[in-house]
């Protein structure tokens, strides 16, 4: 446990020493919102049809460039070694190392929906809901996105290689995380799409770790 | 079994063996499918005669899916069972995996041009397949992007078995998102709901889909083996060099 929290703390460290990179993602996450308007028109009644659509996939690209330095540092640096001799279960480890990820950056997208849905026009009524949603909805991005990693550690590219893994394996996610924020918008009942979505990233919690540590094992081959 | 297989000249003894085999019952069912399919079926009472484009639509579809499948579970042979022929039998079925979820993409929007009066829409199974084929090109691209061999190979295999935990997933999602597609008709409780004038076509080009997969699967496994082989001559050669 308490190597658990000392790689939370160093993670946690890195991150707010690196701030910039946090910052970066945010502020793609916000520029992609912002080029919608300036795309489709500034027509409010259309933007708030798209508008749980945008947010979402926004959420999506703006993780995905955040996914390639998961554990490229770590392996740069010789701190994966490290990890691997931790000795507590690896997958554990890689637990602890996708909450603090999604500290550094699920976190912070899900405070900043709120300003962009107003942006998009959204009621604020069903926004907490839709901020739910998008914290659990980005845990499980950034799982996949640890797999995907963990996977094309040593390959001779990185960053689209990700995105070609992980947007597939990212559809349901997508879908079910759409689906809440558009049912919580227009004040329906939320809770089916919600309850999928819930149901995914917990079926990715039971997968995504054990994948992440047996491919982090072949990587340090 | 696995055992027995897992030697490699064994198994290509026997692969010469299958192959020529595969070859011959893939024209033996083709030649008579492709006559029932387009000569001697009925004409569909609504769909016309474009119903004849799901004679290699729906068997399409199946191997594409098999042929994850199968690769999924070639991944669980060569993690568990550490036998390179595992992977190399995965590495030689994706391609013509790919190629047949591109083909039922490809059948799937000619027919729906006439009748569901547009070339793309976005249907479950159709976009369930897209993402099929999505899957099957990040593997490819995956294990081919590494210098060390055996890295890509290791990291396809873990994706392999990601991948095929996700697929009904992926399916279910898309499902629940959005349908207009035909129901199964062929596999389903209480017996195909199709009439066996296209029963029996459908069935023999699914057979002809199958074995064509197998014979180019047992070809490219065959070049693959080839090639490592060699890879590995030129490696020792250039080490024994190395030494005058």
């Amino acid at each position: 446990m308490q190597a658990q929290w000392a790689v939370l703390k160093r993670d946690l460290l890195l991150g707010w020493r690196g701030l910039s990179d946090t910052i970066a993602g945010i502020s793609f996450f916000v520029m992609i919102i912002a080029l919608v308007p300036l795309a489709v028109g500034p027509d409010t009644a259309t933007l708030t049809v798209i508008a749980p659509a945008i947010l979402w996939i926004a959420a999506l690209l703006a993780t995905l460039p955040q996914m390639e330095r998961l554990f490229a540092r770590d392996d740069a640096e010789g701190g994966l070694d490290h990890l691997l001799m931790i000795p507590a279960p690896l997958p554990l480890t890689v637990l602890t190392k996708i909450a603090a990820a999604w500290l550094l950056i699920g976190l912070p997208l899900t405070l900043t929906a709120p300003l962009l849905g107003m942006m998009l026009a959204l009621p604020l009524a069903g926004m907490a809901m839709v901020m739910l949603a998008l914290a659990i909805g980005t845990f499980g991005l950034l799982m996949l996105g640890m797999i995907a990693a963990a996977l094309v550690l040593g390959a001779r590219r990185g960053g689209v290689l990700i995105a070609i893994l992980v947007l597939p394996l990212a559809m349901p996610i997508l879908i079910f995380g759409v689906a809440t924020s558009q049912a919580a918008m227009l004040g329906e009942n939320a809770m089916p799409p919600f309850q999928f979505l819930l149901a995914v990233v917990l079926l990715l919690l039971a997968i995504t770790p054990w994948a992440t540590a047996m491919s982090l094992r072949h990587a340090a081959e | 079994m696995f055992d027995y297989l897992a030697n490699p000249a064994r198994f290509q003894r026997i692969a010469n063996v299958i192959r020529p085999l595969a070859w011959l019952i893939f024209i033996i069912t083709l030649l008579p499918g492709l006559y029932y399919a387009f000569f001697n079926s009925p004409a569909d009472y609504q769909q016309g005669e474009t119903v004849r484009i799901m004679y290699i639509h729906v068997p399409s579809a199946w191997m594409a899916l098999m042929g994850y499948v199968l690769m999924a579970l070639m991944a669980l042979f060569y993690l568990v069972w550490k036998h390179p022929l595992a992977d190399i039998a995965a590495r030689s079925m994706a391609l013509p995996g790919a190629a047949f979820a591109f083909i039922t993409l490809v059948t799937g929007s000619l027919w729906g041009a006439p009748m569901w009066g547009t070339w793309w829409v976005w249907d479950a199974r159709l976009t369930s397949m897209l993402i099929l084929l999505f899957l099957y090109i990040g593997y490819m691209v995956l294990v081919d992007s590494f210098d060390r061999e055996d890295r890509g190979s290791k990291a396809g295999a873990v994706l392999l078995l990601v991948g095929v935990i996700n697929i009904p997933i992926i399916k279910f999602s898309v499902d629940w998102w959005n349908t207009l597609h035909q129901g199964a008709s062929v596999i389903r409780v209480g017996g195909p709901l199709i009439d066996a004038s296209m029963l029996i076509p459908l069935l023999l080009m699914a057979a002809a889909a199958k074995w064509w997969f197998i014979a180019i699967t047992l070809i490219r496994m065959r070049t693959l083996m080839g090639e490592r082989r060699l890879q590995s001559r030129l490696a020792s050669r250039r080490e024994g060099g190395a030494h005058d």
